[in-house]
């Protein structure tokens, strides 16, 4: 009953929403963006704040006209994609090319480059190493993807329904981490887990239990670093889970609550689906995140113990800065690329989430 | 009257930052500034530091501006500034990155300023000849010999005298060193570190020391030459440390160390720098025999121009060559401050650097063993840095315990042997 008062009131909402919109504070106008489904694309906005008309209205057509025939030969949609398709080519589409293309040779400008064709992907498929870096790669994905989420997701909750003191320091002790550099959160947890000098060992020495140095532990060092990013980043989805959650009229759960839902069936019948664009969003950008994971893994471990934790973008790094090896280091670079497109195109179409950001 | 005014000011508006500009055209009279970067951290920047404000002090026509700080990316960062026509103009060169590095550099017999061998009087006979040849390429001299840097077993004379032992007879066999360091770990103490600050590379080198002492190679032309019964057991010998309880893994020896809570610690001469603020009487015994032939790992720094491009390419190459000259000549404060053999014969001979209390407490120790023998030069092959690299995973892994030795041996082994045959 409740998720067709839903649906119902999606639809109602699009009308409506130019007076709503007037009202509601600036972290719900931030939801608004965020969650498109709210988006209005209704003609009938238009009677609501009605336009002036026009006193010179056959002036106004010609001009119209005349503005249209001198733009026939740009279409409308270039001339908007252009600000930042400008940017896009020069730092993103065009290096991508270039990276592509150095991935193809033995790239050393002082002795000189030869073009080798595939070569470089070929000797990296047969290397231990960069299938070490593949796997080690989908395990933080799989790691941190659930906790970020997750963490962000219940903390929003608790703090929109739940009632208790210390709201705010909540929410600012858990939004807190986000606002700090990697570095410094690689170094402070690096100290913490330090053998010698960290706080993590005698903590649990004291309940009792022996600790290996967790950070130089083949099994668990990766789980650390994806704890300190977990810990780093779900303060942000947090936030962003909470303006999604405010967004969400109140009259839905007061009809809910008329029907006699429970928490539970409120939960999942209205602030689920409700969340559904902004969740989805959420595990993509955290997918695309954790794939290219770097700074804490080289401050933390340098990928060790091993190369334990050696993910592809450290790897790319050791290729590239510690043997001078360009050419293999961009073709690690445009699988790295390719993976993380695969990636996203299969979210977005599986997941449909395509539909949900039009 | 006004527009009079208006008039003047614009006139005087345009004609300062003209003035400006123009006084800073003749500018090139005064000192040359040169950018040097090194690749140096800790001890050894502090000691740079020191030689660098002194050449500043004593030069008015040159003055050196020095960055330092980054080991690792060091050499892609000096490749990378080179192809972009930004190089520094004077920097420092390893031995086992020369391969990589060299094509960077400024020939020094063949620069845009002409043959700076002789313009000013660099000889090969007045350095340690095989260094000076590891930095000739298609007989052009690429680098200027600086140093030779050793590991050697620093230790803690108060923990030596807790543990019942004689700080003044430090251990010179296996033997000996086994009960030293038990008693160290008897006594409450971790007893000994092999890997100076806990890298992997660390272990990689003490790993080598081992297998040259037991009389193994690590490499046999094109091939790896330790996956064999000589490998195994140095690695078997790095893997009992952590076995005996003498220390555990994943800690910093060099914090251990200077925290009064480590006897006995592997590391390098700069480790010399680090002892001046310890509250403890320490002291270097050099390496023990620990198998048939007393041998240790070490490197070697080089003084380098990186190639210029400008039009002033001339003068700075020129320039750089001299402030070389002053730092080779000096080299012995490098000793002096640093902890590190300086290479130039006529620096090691000076009475400063013989009568320094580094010389007393550890450099003097460092040049018997660069003289005597006991350092061994890593194999002088182009790949060597990506050798090191490809072996030393498994040699950590085995310290931590989560690879066994055999396993590692020959999986090192066959990643050597895929880096000499190019893949």
């Amino acid at each position: 009953m409740a998720h067709i008062l839903a649906e119902r009131y999606a639809f109602r909402c699009r009308c409506i929403r130019p007076i709503f919109n007037s009202e509601v504070k600036s972290d719900k106008l931030l939801a608004v963006a965020v969650n498109p489904r709210e988006r209005c694309g209704h003609e009938g906005a238009a009677t609501i704040a009605p336009v002036p008309a026009e006193p010179d209205a056959a002036k106004h057509q010609q001009f119209a006209a005349m503005r249209r025939k001198a733009n026939a030969k740009i279409p409308e949609w270039l001339l908007f994609i252009l600000p930042y398709g400008a940017l896009w080519l020069t730092f993103l589409f065009g290096p991508l090319l270039f990276g592509f293309f150095i991935s193809l040779h033995r790239w050393d400008p002082l002795r000189g480059n030869a073009f080798v064709g595939f070569e470089n992907y070929a000797v990296l498929f047969a290397r231990a190493r960069f299938w070490n870096s593949f796997a080690v790669t989908w395990q933080f994905v799989v790691l941190v993807i659930p906790g970020v989420v997750l963490v962000g997701l219940l903390a929003a909750i608790a703090l929109h329904f739940g009632r208790f003191r210390g709201k705010s320091a909540f929410e600012s002790l858990l939004f807190f981490p986000y606002l700090l550099n990697v570095s410094i959160i690689s170094i402070v947890w690096r100290l913490m887990h330090d053998p010698s000098i960290g706080i993590i060992r005698p903590l649990f020495a004291r309940l009792g239990i022996a600790l290996p140095p967790l950070l130089n532990s083949a099994t668990w060092a990766l789980p650390m670093v994806a704890l300190t990013t977990i810990w780093w980043l779900a303060g942000y989805r947090m936030i962003i889970f909470r303006a999604a959650i405010a967004s969400i009229p109140a009259d839905l759960y007061e009809s809910a609550r008329l029907d006699g839902a429970g928490p539970f069936r409120t939960f999942f019948a209205i602030t689920l689906p409700l969340l559904r664009p902004t969740l989805l969003f959420a595990l993509v950008v955290t997918t695309v995140g954790g794939m290219r994971t770097f700074g804490q893994v080289i401050m933390m471990t340098a990928g060790g113990p091993g190369v334990a934790t050696e993910v592809l973008a450290l790897y790319m790094y050791r290729l590239a800065f510690d043997f001078a090896d360009f050419g293999r280091a961009a073709a690690v670079g445009f699988v790295l690329f390719l993976m993380i497109f695969a990636v996203s195109m299969v979210l977005v179409r599986v997941l449909k989430l395509k539909g949900d950001l039009r | 009257m006004l527009r009079m005014r208006v008039v003047l000011l614009s006139v005087l508006v345009l004609l300062v930052p003209a003035l400006i500009f123009a006084g800073g055209a003749r500018e090139p009279e005064g000192p040359i500034e040169l950018r040097m970067n090194t690749l140096f951290h800790g001890g050894d920047a502090q000691a740079m530091q020191m030689i660098v404000e002194e050449f500043n002090s004593v030069h008015d026509d040159i003055q050196i501006d020095l960055t330092q700080g980054s080991w690792t990316e060091y050499f892609a960062q000096l490749n990378n500034a080179v192809i972009a026509g930004e190089a520094p103009d004077i920097g420092i060169a390893l031995n086992f990155r020369l391969h990589d590095i060299y094509p960077a550099l400024t020939p020094l017999n063949d620069s845009p300023a002409g043959n700076l061998l002789d313009t000013y009087g660099f000889r090969r006979n007045d350095y340690v000849e095989e260094v000076w040849d590891l930095a000739t390429f298609d007989g052009n001299q690429y680098a200027i010999p600086l140093d030779n840097t050793m590991l050697g077993i620093y230790y803690n004379k108060d923990l030596f005298r807790e543990a019942g032992l004689d700080p003044e007879n430090p251990p010179q066999t296996m033997e000996e060193f086994v009960h030293a360091a038990n008693a160290l770990r008897d006594a409450g103490y971790y007893a000994f570190h092999p890997g100076a600050y806990g890298q992997a590379r660390w272990y990689r080198r003490m790993w080598y020391v081992n297998l040259w002492q037991m009389g193994g190679e690590l490499l046999d032309g094109e091939r790896a030459a330790f996956d064999n019964e000589l490998g195994r057991e140095a690695l078997e010998a790095l893997v009992a440390v952590p076995a005996r309880g003498w220390n555990e893994p994943g800690t910093n020896g060099a914090a251990q160390f200077d925290a009064g809570e480590l006897g006995m610690l592997m590391n390098g001469t700069w480790h010399y720098l680090d002892m001046a603020n310890v509250d403890f009487e320490w002291g270097m015994m050099g390496v023990p025999r620990w198998f048939d032939n007393r041998h240790t790992w070490g490197s070697n720094h080089y003084l380098v121009i990186p190639k210029q491009s400008g039009s002033d390419a001339e003068r700075r190459v020129d320039a750089a060559a001299q402030a070389i000259q002053w730092m080779s000549e000096n080299s012995h404060t490098w000793g002096i401050y640093g902890g590190h053999v300086p290479l130039r014969r006529s620096a090691l001979e000076n009475p400063e650097l013989r009568n320094s209390d580094t010389w007393e407490k550890s450099l003097g120790m460092f040049t018997d063993m660069a003289f005597s023998g006991v350092y061994k030069p890593l194999p002088n092959h182009p790949s060597i840095n990506e050798i090191n690299a490809a072996i030393e995973p498994y040699i950590e892994q085995a310290y931590n315990g989560t690879m066994d030795v055999n396993t590692a041996i020959s999986r090192a082994a066959a990643d050597v042997n895929a880096v000499l045959a190019g893949n």
